[in-house]
């Protein structure tokens, strides 16, 4: 099988990763741990999110506004079967905070808003640029390696899946419905 | 939007290779070969493609000083489009008819005349119409040989892709989560990588969901 090939017959890792990053965010209130030098930093999904799925008649539902992870009926969604495709998502480490979209197919961001840069140098502007884009980099690709090593491994089947499972199953039943009569 | 001020939407590569020794001189030789060119109006070609300045897209005298930054190779992918508008086109070369009809005496033109009539009439526009000009920043981390590219559209990266490969003479690989695993970004060991290219999709969402007519996939999880 030539790279092209492997590339897409993993694509559905990126949608895969968004939802584990979904429901690991909620599991652990939006705390991830990079290890290394990176150390812990809090990952939250923001107010744009769409959800879709090939199988389901190519519909996708786009949530705008809000707080559209922690809606019933993104949630619902979820128990349909289908999955993150793109996800806006803010990311805060010490007092520096990355704003960006995630496109799930090649986990490309896009709209990426960085910390504010302070250099005033042409050179300077750039490296200060550059690194702040390489840390949000190196910060996704931990938290991608974390998930790709989890996914093949035996505790992914016995207990990551049947937990990600329970949580989607469990999403969405506490619809609000005002007083009972 | 590019390297140095603006929006940052991008798409990420990785380096197939490692930098010669002689890049330096090298690199300096590729792109003087590999500036940008204009169209040439006297041609058919609608678009022309090269490297310039990322401070400033007319300049393409392209040296060190211009494209290094610290550890950074910093370019700009200039993209020239020269298309004379269907609307303008059409009323001109219908003048050009009129009076090529009135000059010969003639109530109509066949196809072949009028055909030929703007076949000039646009290489005349050409001559008098400038280019739009398109460019797209490119940060090339030497160090980490990554590369970022200020641009999510599909064509363009294709584009940028092929030019960066005939220019530096190095694979460029395109970011995704398999790639990052298999060409040593995560830096995840080689069993890791064997078992992703043999992966199934996992079914989230099972007939416990309560949605069991609708769930797509193998409900007991088996896939």
């Amino acid at each position: 099988m030539d790279l092209l090939d492997l590339i897409n017959r993993t694509s559905f890792l990126g949608p895969e990763f968004l939802t584990w990053l979904w429901y690991r965010g909620e599991l652990q209130q939006g705390v991830f741990d990079a290890g290394g030098e990176l150390g812990p930093f809090e990952l939250w999904f923001d107010d744009k999110l769409t959800v879709g799925s090939v199988a389901i008649n190519a519909q996708e539902n786009l949530f705008k506004g809000g707080h559209p992870a922690s809606s019933v009926e993104a949630r619902i969604a979820l128990r349909l079967g289908k999955q993150p495709s793109d996800a806006k998502l803010r990311i805060v480490r010490a007092s520096q905070e990355w704003s960006f979209s995630l496109k799930a197919d090649r986990l490309e961001p896009a709209g990426v808003k960085i910390p504010a840069v302070l250099s005033r140098e042409d050179d300077e502007v750039l490296t200060e640029r550059m690194v702040l884009i390489e840390q949000l980099d190196t910060m996704l690709k931990a938290l991608l390696r974390q998930f790709l090593v989890l996914r093949v491994s035996p505790e992914w089947a016995t207990s990551e899946l049947p937990a990600i499972q329970a949580w989607v199953a469990s999403g969405g039943d506490s619809v609000p419905v005002g007083d009972a009569p | 939007m590019g390297a140095f001020q603006g929006g940052l939407t991008y798409r990420q590569y990785f380096v197939r290779g490692v930098l010669p020794a002689d890049w330096r001189d090298r690199f300096a030789e590729a792109l003087r070969e590999h500036a940008f060119k204009p169209v040439e109006p006297a041609s058919e070609e609608e678009r022309a493609l090269g490297w310039c300045s990322p401070h400033f897209p007319l300049d393409v005298d392209l040296h060190e000083g211009i494209y290094l930054h610290n550890e950074y190779l910093v370019l700009s992918l200039r993209i020239d489009t020269l298309k004379v508008p269907g609307p303008i086109l059409k009323i001109y070369t219908e003048a050009e008819c009129r009076r090529t009809m009135a000059e010969q005496k003639v109530d109509s033109l066949n196809r072949y005349q009028r055909a030929e009539i703007k076949d000039r009439v646009t290489q005349e526009l050409r001559r008098k119409i400038l280019p739009s000009i398109k460019t797209v920043d490119m940060v090339w981390s030497l160090h980490a040989g990554r590369v970022r590219f200020w641009s999510g559209n599909a064509k363009l990266n294709e584009e940028f892709q092929e030019l960066f490969e005939q220019t530096f003479e190095l694979g460029l690989g395109a970011d995704t989560p398999y790639t990052a695993a298999a060409f040593g970004i995560l830096g995840v060991p080689e069993d890791v990588v064997e078992k992703l290219a043999d992966l199934q999709p996992t079914p989230f969402a099972t007939a416990a969901a309560g949605f069991v007519d609708y769930v797509v996939g193998d409900p007991e999880g088996d896939l």
